[in-house]
Formats: C-alpha cells, sequence, structure tokens
C-alpha cells in the first residue's frame, strides 16, 4: 500500500535517487480497500491475539519532468482497523489506526553548473517499512516519520562536482517509550567523473541525533569513499564505505567500519530488481525491553546490518508478481542503564510476495502475503503471518 | 509530539514548488497517439512529425522521442526527424535536439550536424515562423552539453543527455535489452495529410506503482 517508492526516493534502494522517470506523469488519484488476516498484530507482547482486519485508503500522485524541472509529490490516506478486540497486557488497544503519508522532490536545474535539489517525506504509519532502515520490530501503536534533505549541486570544472546540504529528520511514537529520535545532518558530496559511466564520490557527514527519554544523545561523522555506475540505461549500482565516528552521551566514544549500496536493474521490460546493504552504527533502536523478566535496558550503540532485494515481475501486459526480503542483524552493546544483559542479538527477517491482476483499465485486484521473525535474546521472539485481498482503481 | 509535527510540516511546506501545467498529460496522450501512428505506417513518419510538432510546438520533445522510438529510426532517420520537427518549430530547436539526443545517443553527430545548419544560419529564416532567435537560445532553455562529456551532477539515471556508450559487450547479453516501450494502443490512428494529429490516445498514465 505504500506510495511509489521508486519516486520516493526514501528508501535504502534510493542511495542514487531514482530520476529514472523522464516521461512526466499526470496527476493520478488512487483508491482501494483490502481485507485481510493478521495472527499476530501486537507481536512485542507475547500474547497470541489474531484478528481479521479491514483497510481503505485513497491518494494522488504527480510527475512533471522537464529538461530544467523535475517534481514529483504524491500522497495517500488511509484507514486499517482490525475486527477482533485487541489487548496488550490485558489493556484493549485501539483496534483502529489511521495512516498518512505524503512526499514531494524537486529537482531545479538552473544550468549545467548549478541545480537544487530538494527531497522531502512525511509518514504516520502503523507497519514499518524496513526498506527505509528505520526500524526492526513492529512496535504497538502509530508513528510519524519525517525528513527533509536540501542541497545545492555546483560543477566547479568538467569532471568535478559537489553536493552540499542539510537534512532534518525525524520519528515519533504514539505508544513506545524511547523511540523518539530527531537527527540533523549537515554533508558535503565531492563528485569526479571517472569515465561516462562511473562517478567517484567522496562525502563528509556530521549529524547530531537528539533521543528522547532515558536515551542519550549522540553525534557521528562519516567519512565515505564511494562508487556510482552506470552499466547501462537499466542498471545502476552505489556503493560507499568509511568509517563512522561516534560520540554518545554518558557512553564511549567509538569508530565503526560503515557501508552502504544500492543496485537496480531493469533486466528486460518485465523483470526487474532492487536490493540494498547497509552496516553501520545506528541509533533508532537502541532499547531492549524484555517482556519477561520486564527490564528496560538501554544501549549506546546497535551495530546493524540490513539487506534487502525485490523484485518485479510482468508475467502479462495486466498481470504482475512482486516479492522480496528485509533482514536486519542487530547487535545491542555497551549497555548504559537498565537490568538487560551486556549486549543483546537480534535478527529480523521479512518476506513478502503478491500478484496484481489489471481487470480493467482502472481496476485492478490484488493479494499478497507477508511473514515476519524475530530472534532475540531479549525473550521477545515472534512471528508474524498476514495474508490480504484487496482492490484498487487509479483514475 | 505536537511541535515536532508543526515542524516538520513546515519544513515541508517551504521546500514546496510550483506544479508543471496541464500541458504535461497532453504531451503524454500525444506522445502515445504518434507512437501508434508510425507503428501503422512508418514510411509517413516525417508527415507524421511534421502535423504533430506544427500542432503542438510545446510538445515537440515528446513528439519527436515518439517518432524516434516507434520507427526505430537509424542515424539518418533521426536527423530527418529533427530536421522536420526544428522547421515546424525553430524555437524549440535546443530541445528538439536534447530529446533526440536523449532517445539516439548514437546518432549524436548527426543531430548535432543539422543543429548546426541552423546556427550557421543565424536570424535568417527556414520556415513561415520567422526564423530563429539570435544567439539561438531560449531563456530558460539549458544549453546542450558540451562535448567534453557528462556532467558529474547527474545521478546515474538523471541525465537527460544520456552519455552511456553502449559498444561494451563485457557483460551478458541480456544487461542490453532493446529500448522497448508497450504503448496503450488503442488502434490505428489515419493521420496522413492532416495536421494536429492527436487523435484517441492512450488511456491514462503508465503504471507507476502502488
Amino acid at each position: 500500500m505504500a506510495l511509489a517508492s521508486s519516486l520516493c526516493a526514501q528508501s535504502l534502494f534510493d542511495l542514487a535517487p531514482d530520476d529514472g522517470e523522464t516521461e512526466s506523469l499526470p496527476l493520478s488519484y488512487t483508491a482501494g480497500v483490502n481485507f485481510g488476516y493478521d495472527d499476530n498484530p501486537t507481536p512485542l507482547l507475547g500474547n497470541d491475539d489474531e484478528s481479521f482486519y479491514g483497510q481503505a485508503y485513497v491518494g494522488a500522485s504527480f510527475l512533471s519532468n522537464s529538461p530544467q524541472t523535475t517534481t514529483n509529490f504524491g500522497a495517500q490516506l488511509g484507514v486499517i482497523h482490525y475486527f477482533d478486540n485487541l489487548d496488550a497486557a490485558g489493556q484493549d488497544v485501539d483496534d483502529t489506526a489511521f495512516t498518512a503519508s505524503l512526499y514531494l522532490n524537486w529537482t531545479h536545474r538552473v544550468s549545467e553548473r548549478l541545480r537544487f535539489v530538494s527531497r522531502n517525506f512525511a509518514a504516520y504509519e502503523l507497519e514499518p517499512d524496513y526498506s527505509t532502515g528505520f526500524q526492526a520490530q513492529r512496535q504497538i501503536g502509530n508513528y510519524f516519520r519525517w525528513s527533509t534533505d536540501n542541497a545545492v549541486g555546483y560543477r566547479w570544472s568538467d569532471r568535478l562536482a559537489t553536493y552540499t546540504g542539510i537534512r532534518l529528520d525525524g520519528i515519533t511514537f504514539d505508544e513506545f517509550d524511547n523511540g523518539d529520535r530527531t537527527t540533523v545532518t549537515y554533508y558535503n558530496d565531492f563528485r569526479y567523473q571517472v569515465s561516462d559511466r562511473t562517478v567517484a564520490t567522496l562525502t563528509y557527514r556530521y549529524s547530531d541525533v537528539s533521543a528522547d527519554g532515558a536515551v542519550t544523545d549522540s553525534t557521528n561523522q562519516f567519512i565515505l569513499a564511494g562508487l556510482e555506475h552506470r552499466f547501462n540505461q537499466r542498471s545502476t549500482g552505489v556503493i560507499r564505505a568509511g568509517v563512522q565516528l561516534r560520540d554518545v552521551d554518558g557512553g564511549d566514544s567509538s569508530s565503526n567500519p560503515y557501508v552502504e549500496g544500492s543496485f537496480r536493474t531493469a533486466i528486460n521490460t518485465q523483470l526487474s530488481l532492487r536490493s540494498y546493504v547497509r552496516y553501520g552504527v545506528e541509533d533508532f533502536q537502541r532499547n531492549v525491553f524484555d517482556p519477561n523478566t520486564g527490564f528496560n535496558s538501554i544501549y549506546s550503540n546497535t551495530d546493524t546490518l540490513r539487506i534487502g532485494f525485490t523484485a518485479d515481475y510482468s508475467v502479462s501486459q495486466d498481470l504482475t508478481l512482486t516479492g522480496g526480503i528485509n533482514y536486519a542483524a542487530l547487535d545491542y552493546n555497551d549497555l548504559q542503564a537498565g537490568g538487560g544483559a551486556s549486549s543483546v542479538d537480534e535478527e529480523l527477517l521479512n518476506v513478502f510476495i503478491g500478484v496484481n491482476l489489471q481487470v480493467t483499465d482502472n481496476i485492478a485486484v490484488n493479494a499478497r502475503y507477508n511473514f515476519e521473525d524475530l530472534t532475540s535474546d531479549a525473550g521477545r521472539d515472534y512471528d508474524r503471518n498476514r495474508f490480504s485481498v484487496g482492490a484498487s482503481t487509479r483514475f | 509530539m505536537k511541535n515536532t509535527l508543526k515542524f516538520a510540516l513546515t519544513a515541508v511546506l517551504l521546500a514546496a514548488a510550483p506544479l508543471a501545467s496541464a500541458n504535461v498529460a497532453d504531451c503524454v496522450k500525444l506522445s502515445k497517439a504518434v507512437k501508434v501512428a508510425v507503428a501503422a505506417d512508418s514510411s509517413k513518419v516525417l508527415e507524421i512529425v511534421a502535423a504533430n510538432v506544427a500542432a503542438n510546438e510545446s510538445c515537440a520533445c515528446e513528439i519527436v522521442k515518439a517518432a524516434i522510438v516507434a520507427s526505430d529510426a537509424d542515424k539518418k532517420q533521426v536527423a530527418k526527424i529533427v530536421n522536420t520537427a526544428i522547421l515546424e518549430a525553430p524555437s524549440q530547436i535546443r530541445i528538439i535536439a536534447q530529446c533526440a539526443i536523449a532517445t539516439a545517443p548514437d546518432a549524436v553527430s548527426n543531430i548535432q550536424a543539422v543543429v548546426e545548419k541552423y546556427d550557421a544560419a543565424g536570424g535568417e529564416g527556414y520556415s513561415e515562423k520567422g526564423g530563429l532567435a539570435k544567439g539561438g537560445l531560449e531563456k530558460g532553455v539549458i544549453p546542450p552539453p558540451s562535448d567534453d562529456g557528462p556532467n558529474p551532477l547527474d545521478y546515474p539515471f538523471e541525465s537527460i543527455n544520456d552519455p552511456i556508450v553502449k559498444e561494451s559487450r563485457w557483460l551478458p547479453e541480456f544487461f542490453f535489452p532493446p529500448i522497448e516501450d508497450d504503448p496503450n494502443v488503442t488502434g490505428p490512428v489515419d493521420n496522413s495529410g492532416s495536421s494536429g494529429g492527436s487523435a484517441g490516445g492512450g488511456n491514462g498514465g503508465s503504471d507507476i506503482g502502488d
């Protein structure tokens, strides 16, 4: 149900923002309904709730692409209702949740030398999108996630250019303590055109993270070298690797390896693939609540490896198959507060498949299956299965 | 929470940019109609380009791209298409050339030869529409890239002038698929001898996912 991620440019798949849609797309509206079954809608509470649910949404999107300016916009509003009463530790949980998301990306090429880029996103969601690299479990209640990234690009010579910018992003949870974050990142990318197909990059980022509750603030500096390579008109790869210098209030300073990469290809007109990888120390998941012991432990670092793949296959003009995997391995270490273990390891595996059938020009039906499995040293293992069928229209 | 929400929404609103005009939708439909017409009779590609560019100058880019792809034009044919489009819309010469180069980068030298012919002519009119502006550049139009190569500001998919060299064969064959389009064809359209051939058109935009 997520907005067209290829246009959002907000996921780990989009390290090199995809402005590959060279044709403009007119303003279009979408609406849809889904009905499904979730065998574990409150997975971190160790209960056995299961429920059927209904979901409805409306949305709009637009892409304008001219030689000088590219603008794309999308918005979506939705509601999900669980038909069975859900409870959390003996207390009722809201059975109805509202969701909303919005993105606005803009690139203005003033000249061959100067351009401005702005990428903006806001979402109020219930389910985590693991491809964005913000979460590793399904938390209770909604969360609000937002980001705005604004940069100026300047071409200093035929081969050398820079992007200099500032990114603000944040996440807040309605019902999850110690999870809120606000981050300010200043960055500069040096870009050198090695060949017609390849750009070498040297990146410096400074980010200041403000955390919530018992989790302390931190600063991170990234010094990365990278390559962006265009294999052909349909295949690109991006990789950046280097060092992450980290300083945590009330914790230790450390230097850690960091790598991020993405690859995308349209193998032919039927099959396209995207993948991402990222390894580094994250600030989003630094506290672990063990439901068995009741301990809430705060750690300085969460060393995280994230890998993901997604594929789309057009069986015919009307029938499309989609599938993917998101994997995250987290190592919580350097215990700062709480009575938990000195370190905790967790692994999340998320697998999904779906089919979309265009029944008429404007109406499609779909079916999806989503599987999650969390294994944890902190005793909060869970697995979760979701099935859904639905219909949507675009006009 | 409330202050964070206000700050975030304000930041997003301040970054908003003006949206394009409704002509975008017309050019998309026109592009698909041109593809259908050229596919039905590729021998009339130049007449189709002339008629449609004359009636829709602002869509010259989409018309040229559609004609090149639908007719599977070789380098000489690309140059003829570009020349025909420029004759009908000389004010769009740079856009036409850039779009043709983006679609058929191996014909860049043929396209540049056509453009240079008009540049050399300066302000003398080649059509009834009064010729080209002195200096050849319209206000707001990005000048074509220099012969020194691509722009390092471009992300891998962002360049509209596609500098990719296609001759390399160190990758397996399936990495070099033909550039195929799947127009939402509604039926052959006869544009022979008529102007403003925006007939039929496709149904809606392409699917951009859910």
